[in-house]
């Protein structure tokens, strides 16, 4: 018996026991639609997770401080750093010349006194902190409402959650100071009459256009770099005597992003020798890591179990199959079919029920992941933050329907080996 | 320090979101936001005596006048300091005030500059003196100068105070059993002479507090301008100066443009 004529036999066979057939199928597609859908959403969460830790997101990134390496500089993820070290343009190319960096964003601060002219807020003093705002996504800066200041502008601002503290307020009101105004004054000082000195401010105006949490330096006031060096080079001209310092590190941090998640124990090392304080979230980040992997391995068992339950009811419609089709069996051996064809025959109906329902639950596993990611989608919008795409990865698409046909092929062995074995005039006498 | 087995879920948890989050972000970039439109950059200076420097007012930052009208008056991208200084003469200005002003190039400058009428007293040498300063700040016409004259100062509590007759619960008379409220308000008014004649010079524009307040005093108005006891003006009596220089200032500002 040819190969086109045992494909012929089974397609006829699952045709007449068609209610069985679709039953059948549909047990696979569950099972399948099921598996598929845990591996598209883990696999999202993954690659997106992974991307960021191990493709330089903003959590690869390295802080470095204006300051020597203390004690323990390597053995923590935040050690508390040494005497205070000047960072510059020097350091700068310095640590973008160095193996496994991806980039380097230096961090420039200025201290600040604050006056928010519509509230009863006393003045305070604070720290203004300015990056350069075309390369925010690479820092660690989560906008929780609103969003950053303009690139290059020195009219608006972002603030964080201490800033809302002062005023009363949390995230969830946190919307209430976009568009409010507040005044920073840059100190200055000056020599005055009879030997003595006077702090003058240069102060402007800045619009909140944002709430972020950032891990950037701890600071309430975000704004480009061009705002800050125009505060940083009033208050640097300050009379030496009048005991203001200013520190003399032109940047306050610098933060670099590795080229790799393992890359980052390295160039933290390599940052260190060349003197400077480092941090980074490497340990926790490993861990994180591991937890993922743990995830992974429970949603793909999940599927499994499905899927070996799917096999089961296979195995019991073959069997099933084989006691009603004796008499068909015997038949065809008394024709002159061979063990082996009749083997065929049944492997093959196993293979088309796997492949058709293995398809058949990859689709339906996709529409029911893409369902799951509006719904997170819709609840990242309402939190401000932008949503999930959901892709069909080619390895889920290729393994789910030749991985449930595979499973089914095996889950007909047994039957199909039963049916080869049975004799022809037991076959036909039974019948 | 070890971290409590909680915490460092929560920890962990919150990086997890926060990475699939921010993942997420890689299929929609958040457009880069144009500036808004602050107005033109303009660089305002304030030279002054003690009421430049916020004296009557208990919050300096927020209700001196110069700061009042910094807020009210200039576009959002104008940068500004303070120089006011109490007890200064305008020989004294010229070093402590002018010189660091003209660090910032300004573009607008309002100069108060009164105590000379009881610290010299001297008003020739005032008048050569506060043309230098004027001229010199004026940078050939890059700085739009505005200059506010001296206030009459004879509703003053700390003045009335020195009168044949105080009103009841004033203090004990501080400036000495000498003192002739008739001459002060001439010198003023010599002063003032001098003041409009140096803006005049100079292409400065006068700001005649002067006469705001006597007009101020015609309303019955003025004696809410007071702290109680002093010779400075309060909160209401600062917002009053620096609605008195609005005017001038936005003229300043629309000839620039």
């Amino acid at each position: 018996m040819s190969w086109k004529d045992a494909w012929l036999a089974a397609t006829r066979s699952l045709g007449r026991r068609a209610g069985r057939t679709a039953l059948t199928v549909l047990a696979v597609a569950l099972a399948a639609a099921l598996l598929s859908a845990l591996l598209i959403i883990s696999t999202s969460a993954r690659t997106r997770v992974l991307d960021q830790l191990a493709k330089g997101g903003p959590l690869a990134g390295i802080q470095v401080a204006a300051a020597a390496p203390g004690p323990a500089a390597l053995d923590t993820d935040s050690p508390s750093p040494g005497r205070a070290r000047d960072l510059d343009a020097t350091t700068l190319r310095q640590i973008r010349g160095l193996r496994g960096v991806r980039s380097v964003v230096p961090i420039e601060s200025n201290p600040v006194l604050v006056e928010v002219p519509a509230t009863t807020l006393d003045p305070f003093r604070e720290t203004l902190v300015g990056i350069d705002l075309r390369r925010v996504k690479t820092l660690p800066i989560t906008v929780i409402v609103g969003r950053t200041p303009a690139i290059g502008s020195r009219t608006e601002i972002a603030v964080t959650d201490g800033y809302l503290r002062r005023l009363g307020l949390d995230r969830k009101t946190a919307a209430k100071v976009i568009g409010t105004e507040v005044e920073l004054g840059a100190p200055r000082v000056f020599p005055s009459r009879n030997g003595r000195t006077d702090v003058r401010g240069r102060w402007t105006r800045a619009e909140i256009v944002g709430v972020v949490a950032q891990q950037v330096v701890s600071a309430q006031f975000l704004g480009s770099a061009e705002m800050v060096r125009d505060a940083r080079a009033w208050s640097a001209a300050s009379d030496p005597a009048g005991g203001f310092q200013l520190p003399s590190s032109r940047y306050a941090g610098v933060f670099v992003v590795a080229d790799g998640l393992d890359h980052v124990g390295a160039v933290r090392a390599r940052i260190t020798r060349l003197g400077y304080s480092t941090s980074a979230p490497e340990n926790l980040i490993e861990t994180v890591r591991r937890y993922l992997r743990v995830v992974e391995i429970v949603l793909a068992g999940i599927g499994i179990i499905a899927l070996a339950i799917a096999s089961l009811g296979i195995t019991n419609a073959l069997l099933a199959a084989i006691r009603e089709r004796r008499r068909e069996i015997g038949v065809l051996k008394a024709i002159g079919a061979r063990d082996r064809d009749v083997r065929r025959i049944f492997l093959l109906e196993a293979g088309m029920t796997g492949l058709v329902g293995g398809a058949l639950g990859t689709v339906i596993g996709y529409g029911i992941a893409r369902i799951l990611g509006a719904v997170v989608n819709q609840y990242l919008v309402e939190q401000g933050l932008p949503g999930v795409a959901i892709g069909l990865p080619l390895p889920v698409l290729v393994g789910g329907v030749l991985g449930a046909a595979a499973l089914a092929v095996i889950a007909g062995v047994v039957p199909a080996q039963r049916a080869a074995r049975l004799p022809a005039r037991q076959a036909m006498g039974d019948g | 320090m070890t971290t409590h087995p909680y915490l460092r879920w929560r920890a962990i948890s919150l990086l997890v979101l926060t990475s699939v989050a921010g993942a997420a972000c890689s299929g929609s970039t958040a457009s880069v936001p144009a500036a808004t439109n602050a107005g033109r950059k303009a660089v305002y200076v304030a030279i002054g005596n003690g009421e430049t420097a916020g004296n009557g007012v208990k919050n300096r930052i927020r209700d001196a006048w110069p700061q009042l009208l910094y807020r009210s008056a200039f576009p959002r991208a104008t940068v500004f300091a303070n120089f006011g200084q109490t007890n200064v003469t305008v020989e004294e200005a010229l070093t402590s005030q002018l010189q660091p002003a003209l660090t910032l190039e300004p573009t607008v400058a309002t100069v108060n500059l009164t105590e000379d009428t009881f610290l010299t007293r001297n008003v020739t040498n005032f008048e050569s003196r506060f043309s230098t300063l004027i001229r010199q700040l004026r940078r050939s016409g890059k700085t739009a100068v505005i200059i506010g004259n001296i206030p009459p100062g004879d509703r003053e509590p700390g003045i009335l105070a020195c009168s044949p007759n105080p009103p009841a619960g004033s203090k004990p008379c501080q400036l000495g059993s000498t003192f002739d409220p008739q001459a002060e308000s001439a010198r003023d008014a010599s002063f003032n002479a001098a003041i409009a004649r140096v803006a005049a010079a100079n292409g400065a524009t006068l700001v005649d507090l002067s006469a705001a307040f006597l007009a101020a005093r015609a309303r019955g108005e003025e004696d809410a301008f007071w702290v109680g006891n002093d010779f400075s003006p309060n909160e209401k009596g600062h917002a009053f100066i620096a609605r008195q220089f609005v005017p001038a200032v936005r003229a300043a500002l629309k000839s620039r443009r």
